[in-house]
């Protein structure tokens, strides 16, 4: 087995509210490790953690407590030339797509910008490189040209994912990079991702709400609720049978909006909102949305069992129970 | 309620002119909810910011309950942007940093009107609990605030003014199924007390199936077929239409991303094709195809489709 390229051991990252009021447990209490080659999927509802998590692994947000290694190396224990040589390595595809873009530089010049940071090739070779991205991700030659003000949503995002895809870095976080991409060029662009991976041995912690997307392209899923992962398992193993029942509520979960006359008769499996991070449920965090919740619960925090090989869940009832209505 | 008629758009870029937008016409029905659908990059939020005054068409008019937008006394303008509110497709660029969200869903009521400071609050609280988000939310920044939240911000933003028409722009892309299903649940109980008319952009075609009443398909900056939803969804009579349904991904994990049946390059608006736009992606094309532009033939009703093959086959 090879050293794992990223191992995070039990993150906790906290914010402090602008009024200082209160202390938001962002993830509380994570660990992991992604493997060389691999697609580690991160799947939750909004507000759960995922893109806290991807920042603190990259770096741009530094652990309130817990550990992130890169390879076998603390990056907080590095120089800071040392630390911003190893960012390279590691780099993110922000959800955001104006995040990285200036607004102020042509396309063709922001998608370089990376590569000219580097150093290290000509500057013909780097255009060479910024141009062949370009059209890997689906746009004429033309789009160099223009400023991110003159591209559609979906266009700004696809320069985002090219930028960080020509630097061919160890580790590439994508956070939520094909939300706001039709199915087409989804299915375009996640080919993409996998082609690349082949010629390169990328490594990607795949960030999304969209089950189909991540069971779709991901080695392993880890299902994270609250700040902390609930599941973490073979991908294909997880959306068969899954053990923990926030995860199988999120399988069965609806995909289609129903007009209200037809509500009652819908299965409302995961009820409510998700409680605030200020101030998680004891016990079993997920216990005030599970259909399966006992005594127990609210009582004990559920222990990190190994259900199967590689396979985790934080459920007192783990595979006993099936939250599944008739 | 709507109408749009003969609206294009182009912009000067240094290689030339994007033809963005191309004669599109549409009318959307009062209490309606009309769908505009179409490839990344196919012109729709350039439509919806026609609408909303934040581009001018070159030629085109937008009518609003009758009166053309761009020839209107400033009171009634004024009126105008009163009763239109909209949700940009970016969560992001859309939220002033330096505001808290109180101010940030105060600021269009204001421009408009004078609640008191309880009436204010009361109003604000009810449309950040509609979204699913706690009234303490009220004090925080946005970069306080998840992918997720930061597009429920903007949904209750628009929901504060209580508009008569919304236009909505890619407004659930970053909720998950739980959430999104909520927000589209009370967008349409919303509707259904208030008499609200909507105009919403999505990539999601179950979404849009289930969602709306009327659905326009946009191939490169054209209306490639309209009507209501049903029967265009039922019954797709555009090559385009029928390409990208067929592209809808299933619930076996296996076909999630099955490949959409139109082949070839994606065109682009710098240089669309001539005749209809999508005759090189065509699995039908034939010898009109490359020459003329295809006309809006009747398919139904109100069921439009601008494709040659409908010449001699109407409905
Ligand atoms: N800078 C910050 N200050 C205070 N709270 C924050 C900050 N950043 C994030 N949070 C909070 O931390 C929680 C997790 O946020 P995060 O952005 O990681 O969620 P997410 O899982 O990526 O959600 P989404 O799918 O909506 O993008 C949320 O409740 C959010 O409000
Ligand atoms: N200011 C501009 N200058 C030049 N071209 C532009 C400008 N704004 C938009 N475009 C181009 O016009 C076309 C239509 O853009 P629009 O933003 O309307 O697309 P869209 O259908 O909303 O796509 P998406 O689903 O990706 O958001 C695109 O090809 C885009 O590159
Ligand atoms: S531990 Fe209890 S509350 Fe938590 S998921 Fe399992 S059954 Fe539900
Ligand atoms: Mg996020
Ligand atoms: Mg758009």
């Amino acid at each position: 087995m090879s050293t794992p390229i990223v191992t995070v051991d039990d993150l906790r990252i906290r914010f402090l509210t602008q009024d200082k009021r209160e202390t938001v447990k962002a993830v509380d209490g994570v660990s992991f490790s992604v493997d060389p080659g691999e697609t580690f999927g991160v799947i939750g509802e909004s507000g759960s953690g995922k893109s806290t998590l991807g920042r603190a692994v990259v770096c741009l947000l530094k652990p309130s407590e817990g550990r992130v290694l890169h390879g076998e190396t603390d990056p907080y224990m590095l120089s800071s030339a040392e630390l911003r040589q190893r960012r390279r390595a590691f780099q993110i595809i922000f959800q955001d797509p104006n995040a990285a873009l200036n607004p102020r530089m042509r396309i063709i010049d922001s998608i370089r910008e990376p590569l000219d940071i580097i150093g290290g090739t000509s500057r013909a070779e780097r255009d060479r490189r910024a141009r062949e991205m370009l059209d890997r991700v689906g746009l004429p030659a033309e789009f160099g040209a223009r400023y991110p003000h003159e591209l559609s949503g979906g266009q700004k995002q696809r320069i985002n994912i090219a930028r960080v895809l020509t630097v061919r870095p160890s580790l590439i976080v994508c956070d939520e990079v094909v939300a706001a991409l039709d199915v087409s060029i989804r299915a375009d662009i996640l080919n993409l991702f996998a082609d690349l991976q082949r010629e390169f041995g990328l490594t990607y912690l795949f960030i999304t709400h969209d089950l189909g997307v991540v069971s779709h392209v991901s080695s392993r899923i880890a299902v994270m609720y609250l700040g902390r992962f609930m599941e973490l398992g073979p991908a294909e193993a997880l959306a068969r049978r899954p053990f923990h029942p926030y995860t199988e509520a999120l399988m069965s979960a609806e995909p289609i909006p129903l007009p209200s006359s037809m509500r009652e008769t819908r299965r409302i499996i995961l009820q409510g909102e998700i409680p605030s991070p200020t101030n998680p449920p004891s016990g079993c965090r997920f216990r005030t949305r599970c259909p399966a919740a006992a005594d127990r619960c609210s009582a004990e925090e559920p222990a990190w069992r190994e259900m199967e090989p590689g396979h985790f869940a934080a459920c007192h009832f783990a595979g006993t129970v099936t939250t599944r209505l008739p | 309620m709507l109408e749009l008629a003969g609206i294009t758009k182009h912009y000067r870029t240094r290689n030339g002119v994007v033809r963005a937008v191309e004669d599109v016409s549409f009318t959307v029905p009062p209490k309606g909810t009309m769908a505009l659908v179409g490839e990344s990059g196919c012109g729709k939020t350039t439509i919806a910011k026609i609408i909303l005054q934040l581009e001018r068409p070159i030629s085109g008019t937008v009518r609003f309950e009758g009166a053309d937008i761009a020839t209107m006394s400033r009171a009634a303008l004024h009126a105008y942007r009163r009763q239109v509110a909209a949700v940009f497709q970016d969560p992001y660029s859309s939220l002033n940093p330096r505001l808290r969200v109180h101010r940030i869903i105060a600021e269009p009521i204001l421009a408009h009107e004078r609640p008191g400071r309880a009436a204010l609050d009361k109003r604000i609280a009810e449309v950040l609990d509609i979204v699913g988000l706690p009234a303490t939310a009220a004090t925080l920044y946005p970069h306080e605030f998840s992918g997720g939240q930061r597009q429920r911000i903007a949904i209750a933003r628009a929901l504060a003014l209580q508009p008569r028409l919304m236009v909505l722009d890619e407004p659930v892309s970053a909720l998950d199924v739980s959430i999104r299903a909520q927000v589209l649940n009370l967008l349409q109980d919303i509707q259904a007390e208030f008499g609200l008319t909507y105009l919403i952009i999505a990539h999601d075609l179950a979404l849009v199936e289930h969602f709306s009443s009327d659905v326009a398909v946009i191939y490169l900056g054209r209306v490639a077929e309209s009507g209501p939803t049903e029967p265009v969804f039922a019954n797709p009579r555009h090559p385009y239409t029928q390409a990208l349904l067929a592209a809808v991904p299933l619930p076996d994990p296996d076909h999630v991303l099955s490949e959409t049946a139109a082949t070839g390059e994606i065109a682009s608006a710098l240089n669309p094709p001539s005749g209809c736009r999508f005759h090189p992606r065509c699995p039908h094309v034939f010898a009109p195809c490359p020459a003329t532009v295809p006309p809006a033939y009747p398919a139904g009703a109100g069921h439009h489709v601008a494709c040659h093959l409908l010449k001699d086959s109407p409905a």
